[in-house]
């Protein structure tokens, strides 16, 4: 019997969006106000969804603790970073809340394979009305 | 594929009753990689928002919400609706004499 676990974790990080094969005017009118000089942040939350058969001798599908040092190992790379200068990927992906959600799945999906589990999907909230889910496939 | 998803509220009247109503929307789409994204948020905020300012009542009461996806559809062409959720809070009813 399989069942799914939801995590949640907050981190915060600055971004701006810019594709610097484009000229400032057409950045300015694709990006808006998320083309500026010094950026802007969020307080993002992260759902992590892990699917995996209950253990019968544990009762759990995978150790919290283990959930939770995975996690922390990604949101530490993000966290309070500004995201465009401080991570090599962000220097060839926009930091989109789209593609931020697929990094952290990314990342996830690595770590989480040590410990036999799937990850079934992430859902990156930029704020209450506005979020991204990506799983992978 | 990704999921962008939004989440908006508006008031209808139900049976003479105005009634609070949270909608969550999310579209699929593959990620263009020159823009980050397969379509703006803000452009799919505002759009959202100008549709349904512009539907009936009976639209959000019905069971089915299915001209709402329609009409979402039609918008949002060619990405996918992936989910419409309708949910009314605060709903009473009123005795009227």
């Amino acid at each position: 019997m399989k069942a799914t676990l939801v995590r949640t974790a907050r981190f915060s990080c600055g971004h701006k969006y810019e594709n610097p094969n484009w000229s400032e005017e057409k950045n300015k009118n694709e990006f808006g106000l998320c083309y500026s000089e010094h950026g802007h942040g969020h307080n993002y939350k992260l759902d992590v969804s892990i699917k995996a058969p209950i253990s019968p001798e544990t009762g759990m599908t995978i150790n919290l603790m283990h959930v939770d040092q995975c996690i922390e190992e990604v949101t530490d790379l993000l966290d309070h970073k500004f995201l465009n200068t401080d991570l090599d990927y962000f220097k060839k992906h926009i930091p989109t809340t789209e593609n931020i959600a697929v990094f952290i799945y990314n990342k996830l999906q690595e770590l989480f394979k040590k410990h036999q589990v799937e990850l079934s999907k992430v859902t990156l909230y930029e704020n209450d009305d506005l979020w991204v889910e990506y799983a992978h496939g | 594929m990704v999921k962008l998803c939004t989440k908006l509220t508006t008031s209808r009247t139900l049976n003479h009753v105005p009634t609070r109503i949270e909608l969550v929307v999310c579209l699929e789409g593959e990620t263009e990689p020159s823009y980050g994204w397969f379509i703006s948020p803000n452009h799919f905020k505002s759009k959202l928002e100008q549709t349904v300012s512009e539907l009936s009542d009976e639209c959000f009461f019905s069971k089915n919400h299915l001209k709402l996806v329609e009409l979402l559809r039609k918008d949002f062409e060619p990405h996918k609706i992936q989910k419409v959720e309708i949910k009314l809070m605060d709903q009473k009813s009123v005795y009227e004499v």
